[in-house]
């Protein structure tokens, strides 16, 4: 189960040069890529392939601690490189697998409270369900 | 609540690494990457400068030295928002940091007094006389004074900083090349510039 939550859906009207967005919590794989000396390779370009492609899946520029952040929509081994002009770079070979990342269960108050009220009333069909039985 | 999974990797970079390679016709600068996975970028060298240490005499030509030394500039950068960039503040005057940055390098062949003027990271025991496993000890100076405080890296990864002495003692850890950079920053007197970074180098082959 990779989506856990769906936290806000919003839908823009239909107009014209519209952009529709979804934001959602789910599962990331982050890389964070340091000079020798260990400061961030910041605000540096990236380009991340999936496994056997050629057309990049996703680019951009690392963030300020030189982190990249990117949901591995397939398993294989994902190619992301990152170079700076001044000759600083490199490239990572990242196996990825769909399966072995597994999402933590997570409960909320509603679900807590509809799952006790699932059970009570289980157990009342149960009990009612007995007792006309027996009346008859 | 956290609903994040994240996987976290930590990687360090490689760099342009400054070599000087026994060749069959001689000695031959070197300065790229050395490991083939790396993205190549081509960073040009200006003013260029040679060094040929002997028992006697320190001169330019790379005959027969003990030390085989260069030195040269790689230009100057700014960081932005878009990545590294060439150039100064007065090109880019967005920029979140400006340096110019230069290399020294010496291949140590032979033991020798001489110790020439400017940037040098100093063997200060025969390096060959070294076991695999133990520890060499360097001495980094300028113009024969010791700095202090500065990052050393073997293979590309800092061991530690120099003492007041300017020293640091690195374990060796592998057969072949090898390689000590140490990476001296300070104020650059350039203007349009922030900083300014110099990568010395030593380089010695270990049987």
């Amino acid at each position: 189960m990779r989506r856990l939550l769906l936290l806000t859906l919003l839908g823009m009207g239909l107009y014209a040069h519209e952009v529709r967005y979804v934001v959602s919590e789910t599962n990331a794989t982050q890389i964070f890529i340091t000079y020798g000396d260990g400061a961030p390779f910041d605000y540096e370009p990236y380009t991340i392939y999936a496994p056997d492609q050629t057309v990049p899946f996703q680019s951009g520029y690392t963030a300020k601690d030189g982190s990249i952040v990117f949901v591995p929509n397939s398993s294989g081994v994902w190619r992301i490189t990152a170079a700076s002009e001044d000759g600083h770079g490199a490239t990572i070979s990242y196996t990825h697998s769909l399966s072995s990342v597994q999402a933590p269960q997570t409960h909320t108050r509603l679900d807590r409270l509809l799952l006790g009220v699932g059970i009570v009333l289980a157990l009342f069909g149960t009990w009612a369900l007995f007792f006309s039985r027996k009346s008859k | 609540m956290p609903v994040w999974i994240l996987l976290f990797f930590a990687l360090p970079l490689m760099a342009h690494e400054a070599s000087i390679l026994a060749t069959p016709n001689g000695m031959q600068l070197s300065y790229g990457h050395t490991v083939s996975s790396t993205p190549n970028h081509d960073t040009p060298m200006s003013n260029l400068s040679t060094l040929c240490v002997t028992d006697y005499n320190i001169t330019t030509s790379w005959q027969a030295c003990h030390l085989y030394g260069a030195a040269f500039d790689t230009g100057q950068w700014v960081k932005t928002l878009q990545g590294t960039r060439k150039g100064t503040r007065i090109e880019h005057p967005q920029a979140l940091s400006a340096w110019e940055s230069s290399e020294v390098i010496y291949r140590y062949e032979k033991p020798t007094s001489k110790v020439p003027k400017g940037y040098m990271l100093l063997p200060l025991q025969a390096p060959h006389s070294i076991a695999m496993g133990e520890r060499i000890t360097l001495q980094l100076l300028y113009d024969g004074k010791p700095l202090a405080n500065v990052p050393v890296a073997y293979d590309d990864q800092t061991r530690g900083i120099t003492d007041a002495q300017g020293r640091i003692n690195i374990r060796l850890r592998h057969a072949g090349t090898q390689h000590f950079t140490a990476t001296h920053t300070r104020p650059s007197t350039t203007p349009a510039l922030d900083k300014a970074i110099t990568n010395i180098t030593l380089q010695f082959e270990h049987d």
